[in-house]
């Protein structure tokens, strides 16, 4: 008895360790760590793989995870490609210095400069806006311009947002620290936080539900997040009312999604070809389709319910600049507690 | 019990080898705490404090909640005959069934500002926001409210288990003229003090390791403190200090739940119990109690999911790949750490050292840890195996073939295996308790070699405690959701991860389904524990 457990056992771990063995390559392929989810990347990987006959591999987490496990993993990462949803991830990815420079003519023509890196270790392939979103039966659209204006004691107990810890909040203070330096900001951050109707909870949708509701009368929230709000139902549009803020100054803050090539990938060149579809205008526009984000390929289309909202000015100081400040923001929210 | 022969050398080292398998993602948790290199001491000293009062409130409310809830359900269950109870017995359990992530995001959906009972008051009442005052589920009480709802059975169970195991006790004592509340308090809670302090310790280890509710519903404990530390300002260093305080933590639970069970002396005798009939107020009183808390630890979560599930326009059909992947990394990954600890449990048993009884013990904290945490240092230790795996062969030139550990189910059973020690060595060492010196010997008269003796004597005595422990387990992992997500090989996905997946994304909608089904499947393994643990005169 004992004899045939222990065979058993021994056969079971060998068919494991084979099967992790003979997980090599046949054909060819390409391992991505994407926090983007699923939903919004599987078409766009079946386009590639139809085109190319490269198949994807992915595992989607949370971009920091990803990060943190790219760096643990070091030269025997299977990483080839990381794709994130925000600036700050990636900065920090280049930063961990896990990443590699990819030099590519298409690339650089088809992404505006301000949209990636300095040293091309990463490229932003979509865009989206972080806006002010407000109650149409309570506020009028000509009373807020700013983003400056969220911190007036007149809105005391009227705005919803979600945590510091999240990631576009913290891309928000830091573009706020570069454009009105750190005093400015800290300043800024203590009227908001006093002005917030509830401790920060949930996502940038669950804000945009509690306005329409009645919990707030200002929200804060991804371009895209509104939109696909409305798409599924039509009467979140009557309801609120959209406000691109800073329109006459330096404009409004935008973030990217965006994709990099790992340092230590052992399918580079595949990657590469990933890379450049996701940013050619095929990809864009299953994107903006999708997804209701803004293409960073100029002459591809938005989606309907963007093309609505009109054309807005965007913030053009280089995301990178922006990144820059991800320690120093996370800080001062936390000092004023923002939680 | 008496040790029979020495142990010598040889196992001693194959005892510690086989335990350092288990234990040096430990030590990769504590290491950076030695290093001087100091970056960012602003989020320890800061929010140091928040995190320690409230992981310290979090843990008081629970245990007591869990307690009390746990033990009178227990105890009416096991007096009572009442109608209804054999379906209540089940029911009572289902909460296990239910990862806390999802109940606690159900309640937050239900009862937030914007949620339907809110809306229902204003819109009939014609209320406005700050016209009326509702109670938050976003804070300290609300947290405390969801861990006891879905940890209460661990109690429950235990001391179901040890009232029944007393019940000629209870029956003689009633003979005596005393009264139930007598019988309670003077044999009752004496007697199943350890089972209780055994339950507790789980619920603690649990609530300590528990991120998804607490992050779910704004509060911040160590676990969310780590998390923030360490992934978002990638901080090893904080993130380490903090993990050797829930390490600390999770060695005083341990100790706890060992202390309890050394004093347990008294006999057994497994006389069934006599039930009380119940009147019919107590019978109705009964019924109220244990189905409100069932209701409130599963059915309420599960009826909000149903309605979510309603707003779907189309069935993803991803939900049967998504179901075999879950039963089977779940089978496998249960039947090895049975394994595993059917060999650590025994040879703890059998070891006089305290130090390496201590060592396997010490393998069980992997309990107390957030999965997210442990997974990290598995992946950087899985890669530190395969580089030095891989350069040994290159240089012998054995294979050109590369290893790669590191994101294989492999690894994320290995994984499961060091993160559910406590549960799966919790049962087995329940069993081997049964096991008398007495057949201890003959094992060894008719079996030379020790580990024969466990498989081929002591292994079939303990089927009953091997079988809970397993489905134990399995329940434990179809639920685990941070290692997973972290470990897991490319395009693998299960449930629990396609279901946090979903929520990240705030379609709650899509969402319910594969929730809905993790938490229906984990319903055959809880009737089936049920079923085998509560006949109380058998073992």
């Amino acid at each position: 008895m004992l004899k045939s457990l222990f065979i058993y056992i021994i056969i079971i771990f060998s068919i494991f360790m084979l099967s992790s063995i003979y997980a090599k390559q046949q054909t060819p392929e390409i391992n991505v760590y994407t926090a983007r989810k699923e939903e919004l990347i599987r078409e766009l990987f079946a386009e590639f793989t139809k085109t190319t006959g490269i198949k994807i591999n992915f595992i989607s987490d949370e971009a920091s995870k990803l990060i943190a496990r790219i760096e643990n993993e070091g030269s025997a990462t299977p990483a080839d490609l990381l794709m994130t949803s925000d600036i700050m991830t990636l900065n920090l990815a280049k930063k961990k210095d896990i990443l590699a420079p990819v030099h590519s003519k298409m690339l650089q023509e088809a992404i505006p400069g301000y949209l990636r890196d300095i040293d091309s270790e990463w490229f932003g392939l979509t865009i989206r806006a972080r806006v002010i979103l407000y109650a149409k039966d309570k506020i009028k659209p000509s009373e807020i311009s700013d983003y400056e204006d969220l911190a007036l004691p007149k809105w005391k107990n009227q705005i919803l947002i979600r945590s510091s810890k999240n990631v576009y909040n913290q891309s928000l203070v830091a573009y706020m620290i570069e454009a009105r330096g750190i005093e400015e900001t800290r300043k800024w951050i203590r009227g908001l936080v006093s002005n917030f109707t509830r401790r920060p909870q949930g996502g940038d949708t669950d804000q945009i539900k509690a306005l329409i509701s009645g919990e707030g009368s200002i929200a804060i929230a991804n371009t895209y997040y509104f939109a696909r709000l409305i798409e599924s139902d039509k009467q979140v549009a009557e309801k609120v009312g959209i406000i691109f803020p800073n329109q006459n100054n330096r404009g409004t803050h935008i973030n990217i999604s965006g994709a990099a090539v790992v340092k230590h990938a052992k399918n580079p060149e595949n990657a590469i070809k990933l890379l450049e579809f996701l940013a050619s205008p095929k990809a864009q526009y299953i994107y903006a389709k999708q997804n209701h984000e803004y293409p960073v390929l100029s002459g591809v289309e938005s989606s309907a319910i963007l093309k609505n909202w009109g054309s807005y000015k965007a913030d053009e100081v280089s995301l990178s600049t922006i990144a820059e400040h991800a320690k120093t923001a996370m800080i001062i929210a936390n000092e004023a507690d923002w939680r | 019990m008496k040790q029979i022969g020495a142990s010598n050398k040889g196992t001693k080292i194959l005892i510690l080898v086989s335990a350092g398998l288990f234990i040096w993602p430990l030590f990769f948790l504590v290491l950076p705490n030695l290093s001087t290199h100091n970056t960012s001491d602003f989020f320890t000293h800061l929010l140091f404090e928040r995190y320690f009062v409230n992981t310290v409130l979090l843990m008081l409310g629970t245990g007591i909640i869990t307690c009390i809830v746990g033990v009178t359900a227990a105890w009416l269950v096991t007096v009572y005959d009442f109608a209804g109870k054999k379906i209540i017995e089940i029911v009572l359990m289902l909460p296990l069934a239910l990862p806390t992530y999802i109940s606690a995001l159900t309640y937050s959906k239900l009862l937030e500002f914007s949620g339907p009972i809110q809306t229902f008051l204003r819109n009939t009442f014609g209320w406005n926001k700050g016209d009326y005052w509702f109670l938050s589920i976003q804070s300290i009480s609300g947290a405390i409210f969801i861990t006891s709802i879905a940890f209460y059975p661990y109690v429950y169970a235990l001391a179901r288990v040890s009232f029944a195991s007393i019940g000629g006790a209870i029956t003689v004592s009633r003979g005596l003229g005393l009264s139930t509340t007598q019988i309670f308090f003077k044999l009752a809670i004496q007697s199943a003090k350890p089972a209780i302090v055994a339950g507790l310790s789980i619920v603690l280890m649990e609530t300590l390791a528990d991120f998804g509710a607490v992050d779910q519903l704004a509060v911040e404990t160590f676990t969310v403190g780590i998390y923030r530390i360490w992934y978002s300002a990638q901080d090893y260093i904080g993130a380490a200090k903090i993990s050797s305080i829930i390490l600390a933590f999770s060695a005083a639970l341990i100790m706890l739940a060992r202390s309890s069970q050394g004093k347990k002396s008294y006999a057994y005798n497994y006389k069934p119990h006599q039930s009380i009939a119940a009147s019919k107020r107590q019978t109705l009183a009964i019924n109220i109690f244990c189905w409100s808390v069932a209701f409130l630890g599963y059915i309420l979560p599960l009826i909000i999911l149903i309605c979510w599930s309603q707003n779907l326009a189309t069935y993803s059909n991803k939900l049967a790949i998504l179901f075999s992947n879950t039963i089977y990394i779940s089978v496998i990954g249960a039947c090895a750490a049975i394994l595993v600890a059917l060999v650590f449990a025994y040879l703890a048993k059998k070891q006089r050292g305290k130090i390496i009884s201590l060592i396997l013990r010490s393998c069980t904290m992997g309990y107390a840890i957030p999965g997210s945490v442990i997974a990290i240092s598995l992946v950087a230790g899985l890669c530190k195996i395969d580089y030095i795996f891989n350069t040994i062969m290159t240089k012998t030139k054995i294979t050109s073939q590369n290893l790669a550990l590191n994101s294989t189910q492999l690894a994320l059973i290995y994984a499961y295996i060091f993160r559910f020690m406590a549960v799966s060595m919790g049962s087995i060492e329940a069993g081997l308790s049964k096991v008398t010196p007495q057949i201890d010997w003959l094992a060894r008269i008719y079996t030379r070699n020790r580990l024969v003796g466990l498989f081929a004597i002591k292994t079939p005595m303990m089927t009953k405690s091997i079988f809970i422990g397993f489905l134990l387990v399995f329940i434990e992992i179809i639920k685990e959701l941070p290692i997973t997500l972290i470990i897991r090989p490319f395009n693998f996905e299960t449930l629990a991860t396609y279901t946090h997946i979903l929520i990240e994304d705030e379609r709650y909608f899509e969402a319910s389904l594969p929730a809905l089904t993790v938490s229906s499947i984990c319903i055959i393994p809880i009737a089936t524990i049920i079923n085998k643990s509560f006949k109380s005169n058998s073992y």
